[in-house]
């Protein structure tokens, strides 16, 4: 048995405070008042008692047990001699190295390297050490077997030379993946080895908050490991980083400058081509800044670290998007669907349309107007159980055997023509992923929208699983939802051209094409981000120009080359990494993560300081003092529990009254 | 004797339940009357004194003219008014006389009680009362008066709490001996918790000038057996200072210095042909009065000595 902090047993020397209590003649509060001292000699207090008569002893030694056991507490007890005694390096020891974007400050990554080379120099010949390199995915540059496969005095080189030959990417970090990674690797060795080594993952990284650990949370972790987390700084503290931002005016280009709550420095500067802004930002706080569209880079000066200050941006380029409308009539007819479908998804900055002919082209919106052949409504719907989206307008009567083909349903309804005077739209399920868009109260109003015409269906004939979202105020359903297989199919059971209704006359017309859509289809809505490490969403037969990876390994603009039209993706830092700010012991603490000690730079050992850590360790591991403090407690407990029962002895009112 | 036998004696502690002080003293007084006077209705010779041959020279106002009528002869019919005792109260005010063990029986109560009874008593005998109040000074004077509203006042002069800070008999004694030339009856009620040295002076001329002077020494049982149980830090009421005291050792020195002080006062008042009482406070009020009728039987008669009316039972 040892003690963590042997000093604080001093403190045991307070029982001499119960004991000179016990044995001290209290000098009497009560005040007696009496008529004349003339007569009366006055007694000496006796301050101490003697010791045959101390009362309360098994009182006086509970305070003393209690008192010891504090001490005890504070002074950390342990069990020396355990499996680590006199085995130190006997460990399997992982070095988790970060090499995410971050690493790439200045000193940071030399720190890294180091400490990971004098880790390697401290495993002994009866323990292993692996080497795994993190970024967004763990890749393992050296393993146990490695080690071990080598003879002893090479291993420290060989592992070495794999640690010296990394260096820090471009690409985030999921620090999480990797600890469970190298637990897993750990767990598979201990199931291989019959001897029970400890075993030890240490992360060498500079623990940013960017660093993902939530996978880790509630993770099962092997016994006997632990993890030591070696956090690396830098002197150097501002840093401000560069995002793309959604601008205002579409012909400009809007960047997000994000200032570290760490910084030191606000002013900066961005330059775009030949332009350059002033940038402030007070520390902790992002403005965003405004460009003539143009080059393709912008670049911030002025911060500490520049591993963050570019940002790659796209030109600007319509999203291109295959459709296909299956309709009657001329497309140029003012009285066909297909007139105003065309005109919805037309050639715009956002979208470059392309109107294919058949199903085989595998367009991503696919509008059905006319009744369909067998062959057709067999190929659509085996396209859209793979999870395409359609969008079916029942412009006749004659159109029952295609709804029932491609709904699945058995027999094809009526769809009986109902033209008394018009209908409107009532019921509408506005909760409704395709109706979303006008959930807000100033967009509800579809009572402008007259339906000359529409198709009864019987909402009873309907397949499970279909959804009404809107009705006729004849009680019919108007607008259904129907998934099938992956995909789904929305039904429209009136047209949008103005011999069957004022749909495509109305506001509501475009966006409730484009809602309809929403999930297919480019999302021109949005800024395309893509980050390093993502893969980039190339089309068949697209590849990026100079042999480039489909999952790019550093930041730039990548262009496709071969199939038409180049299309261009700007691959920038994943924003997690410019979030510099060190994660604090109390979130690794919350994870769950069993770890060995504070994060710390670990610094040459002496001997004493080794057997120290190794003694606080043994300590966390056991945590006797938890133990002690339920003794402590039971102590106090018994200890409230004789005093309440002490016998009338020291009864502080004495009888005044004579008997 | 009927006066004396238990049965009729009444508890001080009991009497000193009544709030009012002049009750109190009507309690003892009739109690005490209808003991001492087999028949209340006996008589009516108790404001007669004596029948005396008529002199040249004596107020005609006097000749009892009926018996004149009967008897052709003057004769003076003397009253007992004539020659009516005149008795001071001296009440010791220190705050010492606040002590009793039971709070409601202190030393002050019983004191006051007595003085009440004794007034009520010798005022309805006729005699004329008075009351001195002192501790280390007079603090409140009435003249022995027999008029209708003079024992109320009395009363009312008794009731305030005695807050003296000290006991002092030197400079009150002589004080009232200066202040009473005609000889009378001097009865002091203290506790005699202070050096006596100066008073067997001051008694002493009292007496010389003819004065009787009865003592009652007043205690309270605590300070005779002094049967306190645990170790307290004592005060003293007078001067506040404060003694830790365990009543286990000091009690043997306690009692042996107030029994020389006792024997000391006694000694003293024996030398002086004073009276001396001791009175604890568990004393019936009765004895105390029948201890006033005794002395004043007992005491030998001074030249000249106002003859008090009053009658043992037989």
């Amino acid at each position: 048995m040892s003690l963590l902090f042997p000093l604080y047993m001093f403190g045991a020397a307070l029982i001499a405070l119960p004991i000179y209590l016990h044995l001290r003649r209290k000098p009497p509060k009560d005040q007696v008042e009496f008529s004349s001292l003339m007569f009366l000699e006055p007694t000496k207090h006796q301050p101490l008692k003697r010791r045959s008569q101390l009362e309360n002893w098994p009182l006086l030694l509970l305070r003393c047990l209690a008192l010891l056991a504090l001490a005890a507490v504070f002074a950390r007890p342990f069990l020396t001699g355990g499996e680590h005694e006199g085995e130190e390096g006997a460990l399997r020891t992982v070095v988790l190295l970060d090499t995410s974007a971050s690493m790439r400050r200045d000193g940071v990554w030399k720190q890294a390297t180091e400490t990971a080379k004098e880790l390697t120099g401290k495993v002994t010949n009866t323990g292993a050490l692996a080497v795994i390199a993190s970024d967004l995915s763990p890749k393992t540059v050296f393993t146990f077997n490695d080690w071990l496969d080598e003879a002893p005095a090479r291993r420290n080189d060989l592992a070495s030379e794999a640690i010296e030959s990394l260096e820090p990417g471009w690409a985030g970090t999921d620090l999480g993946t990797a600890l469970l990674a190298a637990a897993e690797m750990i767990a598979d060795a201990s199931a291989d080895d019959e001897a029970a080594l400890a075993s030890e993952i240490v992360v060498i990284s500079d623990l940013q908050t960017g660093a993902d650990l939530d996978s880790v949370a509630g993770a099962a972790w092997p016994d006997d490991v632990t993890v030591r987390f070696v956090s690396l700084e830098t002197e150097a503290t501002t840093n401000a980083s560069l995002s793309a931002a959604p601008a205002k005016d579409k012909n400009k280009i809007a960047v997000r400058v994000r200032n570290d709550p760490a910084s030191e420095r606000s002013s900066f500067s961005v330059s775009a081509g030949s332009t350059v802004q002033n940038a402030v930002v007070p520390a902790g706080e992002s403005r965003v800044f405004e460009f003539e569209a143009g080059p393709d880079e912008i670049v911030l000066t002025g911060d500490d670290h520049a591993f963050d200050n570019t940002l790659f941006v796209a030109p600007k380029q319509p999203a291109p998007v295959d459709l296909l409308f299956l309709g009657k009539g001329d497309a140029d007819d003012s009285n066909s669907p297909e007139y105003y479908f065309r005109r919805a998804f037309a050639l715009s900055s956002v979208l470059r349309p392309n109107y294919v002919e058949s199903l085989t082209d595998s367009p991503s919106i696919v509008a059905v107007a006319r009744p369909l052949a067998s062959d057709e409504i067999t190929e659509l719907k085996g396209a859209i159980e793979n999870g395409a989206r359609a969008l079916l307008v029942l412009t006749g009567s004659d159109m029952a055997r295609t709804f029932a083909g491609l709904a699945g349903m058995e027999e094809p309804p009526a769809l009986n023509e109902r033209e008394d005077g018009y209908a409107l739209l009532e019921g509408i399920d506005f909760a409704h992923p395709s109706l979303r868009e006008f959930r807000d109260p100033r967009w509800r109003d579809f009572t402008n929208v007259h339906f000359w015409k529409n198709r009864e269906i019987d909402p009873e004939e309907l397949p499970d699983g279909a959804q009404v979202v809107a009705n006729f105020d004849s009680g019919n359903p108007a607008w259904i939802n129907l998934p099938v297989g992956e995909g789904s199919l929305f039904v429209m059971a009136s047209g949008w051209h103005p011999r069957d209704s004022q749909l495509a006359l109305s506001s509501k017309f475009l966006p409730l094409l484009f809602s309809i859509f929403a999930n297919v289809g480019p999302r021109v809505h949005m800024p395309e981000r893509h980050f390093v490490g993502d893969r980039l969403p190339l089309e068949e037969g697209d590849v990026l120009a100079g042999g480039a990876p489909v999952i790019p390994n550093q930041p730039g603009v990548y262009q496709t080359e071969g199939n038409g039209v180049p299309r261009y993706f700007a691959v920038n830092l994943r924003p997690s990494e410019s979030d510099l700010t060190p994660l604090s012991d109390e979130a690794l603490g919350t994870l769950g993560i069993p770890l060995a000690g504070a994060a710390d730079v670990p610094e040459a050992l002496t001997s004493e300081e080794k057997r120290k850590l190794r003694g606080s360790e043994s300590e966390a591991q056991q945590g006797y003092w938890r133990l002690v403090i339920l003794i402590l407690l039971g102590i106090l407990a018994l200890e409230s529990w004789f005093a309440s029962r002490r016998p009338e002895g020291n009864a502080p009112t004495p009888n005044l009254v004579p008997s | 004797m009927a006066a004396t036998s238990p049965s009729r004696l009444l508890d001080p502690a009991a009497l000193m339940r009544i709030r009012s002080l002049e009750l109190r003293a009507k309690v003892v007084v009739e109690g005490f009357w209808s003991g001492i006077h087999r028949s209340p209705y006996h008589g009516f010779s108790a404001e007669f004194s004596e029948y005396r041959q008529y002199a040249p020279g004596d107020d005609v106002r006097h000749v009892d003219w009926r018996v004149y009528a009967r008897s052709d002869r003057y004769f003076i019919k003397k009253f007992e008014d004539e020659t009516n005792l005149r008795c001071q109260l001296l009440v010791d005010g220190s705050r010492s006389m606040m002590f009793g063990a039971d709070p409601g029986l202190t030393k002050h109560n019983y004191a006051t009680t007595l003085a009440a009874t004794f007034a009520y008593f010798l005022s309805r005998q006729g005699d004329a009362v008075g009351l001195t109040r002192f501790d280390d000074g007079i603090r409140d004077y009435l003249p022995a008066k027999n008029t209708p509203g003079h024992l109320r006042r009395l009363m009312l002069a008794l009731e305030p709490p005695a807050l003296g800070k000290s006991t002092e008999f030197g400079v009150p004694l002589a004080r009232v001996a200066e202040m009473h030339d005609r000889r009378g009856m001097f009865v002091l009620l203290t506790d005699l918790l202070a050096p006596i040295e100066q008073l067997e002076a001051r008694l002493g001329l009292l007496r010389a000038r003819g004065h009787e002077v009865v003592v009652f020494q007043i205690l309270d049982r605590r300070e005779i057996d002094f049967d306190f149980e645990s170790a307290a830090q004592f005060t003293d009421l007078e001067t506040g200072k404060q003694h830790f005291v365990d009543p286990h050792d000091a009690r043997e020195g306690y009692r042996r210095k107030l029994t020389e002080h006792l024997e000391a006062a006694n000694a003293l008042c024996g030398r002086n042909g004073i009276d001396y009482r001791l009175c604890p406070t568990d004393r019936p009020l009765d004895l105390a009065l029948y201890d006033l009728i005794t002395v004043r039987a007992h005491q030998p008669a001074t030249a000249g000595r106002a003859n008090i009316n009053l009658r043992r039972a037989s």
